[in-house]
């Protein structure tokens, strides 16, 4: 299955902590994104707070814009990619 | 796609084009509102014909459009060396004939597209071919949507300027018919009628709800706007499609597809679909929005924080790729867009000066406008220049408030930059503005503190600006003395800096001052600074020089010269399209005019200046000119426009020619019967006028001092004509005028004569129509027991050179500078009949010309062929 990296604009900060708050939010993210096929696998977010890359994996870049609309989750641009990991190469 | 209801405008875009390609250029206007169609027909018109090569350029829906855009679109399809040349930039001049001997070489058909947009450099370049199309074989069509043109949109000086062409076809695109829309319809569940009405027959908003109404399902109401019905049409699109639009609506209007690649990565596919439901269309070598209405439409659904990121992510794709990272102005709008302060400190200052250098002004203030935004926080020098550029653009744009502004704060910046020189010059620049502005106070304050700063320094050319100013000023309190010391002080400067370039402007500030202290020194100067101006092809200078010498000539009564610059300045300034040193010129040719008797030109004229605006420089002139023109028929509102024209005076300084305007005053006071008043203004300006030596309006207001009553005495260089009339020689003061062509002075000499002079001098007040003297002239011959002549009509009828009534009526009028025409129009004859009498007039008189008949009927000889 393909892997896209996801770059999204938020207008607010993104504020998530690790308590059981925001297990409970990534869960239900999970869970959103599932019913479209699509994994989310983690985000690196800018210092910001409103700028943020998401790794996940999915079957179409469509199924990717359809989960973030169905959590209202703004996208600039889906790219496919492939893992470059210093590890894996050794 | 099919054209529906648009056989008539293409019949006239077949028959310009048949007519071009014969030999006879042509320029087709085609207006409309938004979405009426006129790209469709202009696609299917040129794509229907073989006669010509097409070239198409369009204007950009971009609020800084990139300067001469369409003819960068043409680049490609010209070839050549077409390319190179609009990437190295240069003279718009030379571009524009460079276009124009394309035009010449073969048949062409040139679409210039949506010119409401149009940049500056563009409306040039339209202007410049519009002028000289007949001379080529090409047929320009130029679209533009005419409910966006409103009474001061800059596109309004072009169409004015087509308006009188007769190479101009104008075609207005209609909104579609019920029938049209019926036919859209189709078999479709849609009420034509309801949809033909809410669409107003508005193609574009037609299809795009036919569009969105999908197959066979019943509407329960149509979009009620056309934006509702693009939304709609969008929103049966996948997602993925939907951003792939958004971003193309960022791009656009003219995307690159790698761009677009580039911006919507792993959705890129999607753009498939988007072309393949009409919503996106492909050109030759980019996409588009099918319609510009569908960009905006689109563009304002997208979020701020997504609208930052597809400006960057543009930005980021554009700046790199060497088709587009030289599209300054475009770089500059995307960086604007993602709000990178660095990139747009980086690309609105370049984009500004390549605009300056292409003329296109506007654009040029709004990006250095842009780049000042975020300026704080630059050092003190580079920010100080970016406030100087900005300013000269401001000045040239008519926004003179805020190119004051600037100077002033770009002066004290380089003064933190310690910088002495640029902060003396950004003074002095401040100083001119604020003169010109009326505010004198500030003027001379800054420009002093510019004097003190630079004169310490070793010579150099700000000093010599700040000596120009300073000459400016002094000229403008009529210490012309002053002037005259600054300005030889500034022309001593540009010596040793040798810089050419201020010269002609020290020459004439020069010449202006010296004019009032020894006249032939300062006419002297005046004409070198013309000379040098020519030469240096300074066409601002050398029309200002025109203008000014033209004044100078009328005011000084010498109207021989005056008539030789009339012609070379007004070519020039015409051809150069100094559209301001016109309007002076214009001022001053009403008072020409009204001199040489030729009264209904001079009215034409002077209103005509005055229609331009409160601001227009010809306007004071032009209400003297009307004011006396009133004055002398005895018409209402005589003082009124001298006031005006007396207050502008006031306000400006320049009270040199202030003389001028009082003896007007005079001259209407003294008709008006109040013999005080007429003093009263006379002597306003006597002395005044003895110092600045100037001889006409000397002997002017002399004489309404003489003829209220008061001793006066006149200096020998008083002008001849009024010496010789105050020493009682009014046969030779008649005889004076009448060589200098001012037939209402002559008679009002003549009135003063024997009672053979007061019968010319009758005849010339009624054929003038100067109904105040001639009534006075009467009355007084009246009581003096002379035998009058029985009116207008006894004295054309017993007319020497044996004319008939009507014959004399139509020379008298010819006389006044009337066109066949306009004389048909005042006699209500047809042309025709008007043309078989002056060619009779001309038969009687045994003239060869229309001017050597006038002439003979104003009592002068006919100037030889």
């Amino acid at each position: 299955m393909p892997r896209y990296l996801v770059e999204q604009t938020f207008a607010e900060q993104l504020n998530v902590t690790a308590n059981d708050e925001g297990a409970r939010w990534a869960a239900a993210m999970l869970g959103n994104d599932a019913r479209d096929g699509v994994t989310w696998i983690h985000s690196y977010i800018a210092a910001d707070k409103r700028r943020t890359y998401c790794l996940c994996d999915a079957p179409t870049p469509a199924a990717v814009r359809r989960a973030a609309q169905r959590r209202g989750w703004p996208v600039d641009r889906i790219t496919e990619v492939h893992v470059l990991d210093p590890a894996s190469l050794r | 796609m099919e054209l529906l209801e648009r056989d008539s405008p293409l019949r006239d875009l077949q028959a310009a084009l048949r007519e071009a390609v014969a030999g006879a250029g042509r320029v087709a206007l085609v207006s409309g509102e938004a979405g009426i169609g006129k790209t469709a027909l202009i696609d299917h018109f040129a794509s229907g014909q073989r006669a010509a090569r097409v070239l198409w350029g369009a204007c950009d829906a971009l609020f800084t459009p990139r300067p001469l855009g369409p003819l960068h679109d043409m680049a490609g399809q010209l070839g050549g060396e077409w390319p190179a040349r609009l990437n190295a930039g240069g003279q718009p001049a030379a571009l524009s004939a460079a276009f124009l001997a394309e035009l010449q070489q073969r048949p062409a058909l040139v679409i210039v597209e949506d010119i409401h947009w149009a940049d500056e450099a563009t409306l040039d370049l339209l202007k410049y071919l519009a002028r000289r199309i007949e001379r080529t074989t090409a047929l320009v069509v130029l679209t533009y949507r005419d409910d966006e043109v409103g009474p001061r949109h800059p596109l309004r000086a072009l169409l004015g300027d087509l308006a009188t062409s007769n190479a101009v076809t104008r075609i207005a695109i209609a909104p579609l018919s019920k029938e049209a829309v019926h036919t859209l319809v189709g078999e479709r569940r849609l009420d034509a009628g309801i949809l033909h009405q809410q669409t107003a027959g508005n193609p574009f908003f037609v299809t795009e709800v036919v569009a969105a109404s999908g197959s066979g399902e019943p509407q329960s109401g149509s979009p009620p706007t056309v934006r509702d019905a693009v939304l709609a049409r969008a929103a049966r699109l996948s997602l993925s499609a939907q951003a792939v639009l958004r971003a193309a609506a960022i791009i656009g209007p003219r995307i690159e597809p790698w761009a677009l690649a580039e911006v919507t990565g792993a959705e890129s596919v999607a753009t498939e679909e988007c072309l393949h439901v009409g919503m996106l269309v492909a050109h030759s070598d980019a996409l588009a929005f099918r319609h510009e209405l569908a960009r905006q439409t689109l563009l304002d659904t997208i979020p701020p924080p997504q609208r930052l990121a597809l400006h960057r992510m543009t930005l980021d794709a554009l700046r790199v790729h060497p088709a587009t990272r030289n599209d300054l102005t475009r770089l500059a709008h995307h960086a604007e867009g993602a709000g990178d302060r660095e990139a747009i400190l980086q690309f609105a200052p370049a984009a500004a000066r390549r605009s300056v250098e292409a003329k296109a002004h506007r654009a040029a203030a709004r990006l250095f406008e842009l780049a000042l935004r975020h300026a704080d926080g630059l050092p003190p020098a580079e920010h100080a220049q970016l406030l100087d550029e900005f300013a000269v653009e401001c000045d040239v744009t008519d926004r003179r408030p805020e190119a004051s502004d600037a100077y002033r704060r770009a002066a004290s910046l380089w003064a933190q930059a310690g910088e002495p020189l640029k902060h003396g010059y950004s003074l002095t620049q401040f100083a001119l503005i604020q003169q010109i502005t009326g505010h004198k106070a500030e003027a001379e304050a800054a420009n002093r503190a510019a004097l003190e700063l630079l004169e310490p320094l070793a010579p150099n050319a700000p000093l010599m600006y700040a000596y120009n100013m300073e000459a400016w000023l002094s000229l403008a309190n009529a210490d012309n003395a002053r002037g005259a010391a600054m300005a030889e002080k500034g022309l001593a400067i540009a010596h040793r800096v040798e810089d050419e370039g201020p010269m002609p402007r020290l020459l004439e500030v020069a010449g202006l001052c010296w004019l009032y202290l020894d006249h032939a020194l300062g006419m002297e100067y005046l004409k070198r600074a013309l000379a040098l101006s020519l030469e240096l092809n300074h066409t601002l200078r050398a029309g200002n020089l025109y203008s000014n010498l033209y004044s100078i000539y009328v005011d000084f009564h010498e109207f021989e010269r005056a008539d030789e610059l009339l012609a070379t300045g007004t070519s020039y300034v015409r051809e150069h399209e100094l559209v301001a040193m016109w309007a002076l010129m214009e001022g001053w040719l009403a008072i020409h005019k009204l001199h040489r008797g030729e009264w209904a030109e001079a009215e034409r004229i002077a209103k005509q200046a005055i229609e331009r605006g409160p601001v227009s420089p010809g306007r004071g002139p032009a209400l003297t000119a009307l004011g006396r023109l009133r004055t002398r028929r005895g018409e209402p509102e005589a003082m009124a426009a001298l006031d005006e024209s007396l207050e502008m005076l006031l306000a400006l300084g320049f009270r040199q020619r202030e003389g001028m305007i009082r003896a007007a005053r005079a001259e209407a006071a003294w008709w008006a019967g109040d013999r005080a008043r007429t003093l009263a203004e006379a002597r306003a300006a006597f002395n005044l006028a003895l110092t600045h030596q100037q001889p006409v309006y000397v002997g002017e207001l002399a004489f309404w001092i003489w003829r209220a009553g008061e001793r006066v005495a006149l200096p020998e260089w008083a002008a001849r004509p009024y010496a010789l009339h105050l020493a009682g020689d009014w046969r030779g003061a008649a005889a004076e005028w009448e060589r200098l062509g001012c037939p209402y002075e002559q008679a009002r000499a003549l009135a003063d004569g024997d009672p053979e002079a007061q019968t010319a001098a009758l005849a010339i007040f009624e054929r003038l129509n100067a109904r105040p003297a001639a009534d006075e002239l009467r009355a007084r011959m009246q009581a003096a027991g002379t035998r009058i002549p029985r009116g207008p009509n006894a004295t054309t009828r017993e007319n020497p050179f044996g004319l008939t009534a009507r014959q004399s009526q139509i020379l008298a009028l010819l006389a006044e500078g009337l066109t066949n025409a306009e004389i048909a129009a005042r006699l209500h004859l047809s042309p025709k009949t008007v043309d078989h009498h002056v060619s009779a007039v001309l038969a009687r008189l045994e003239v060869e010309s229309r001017e050597a008949a006038a002439a003979i009927a104003r009592g002068q000889k006919p100037l030889s062929p």
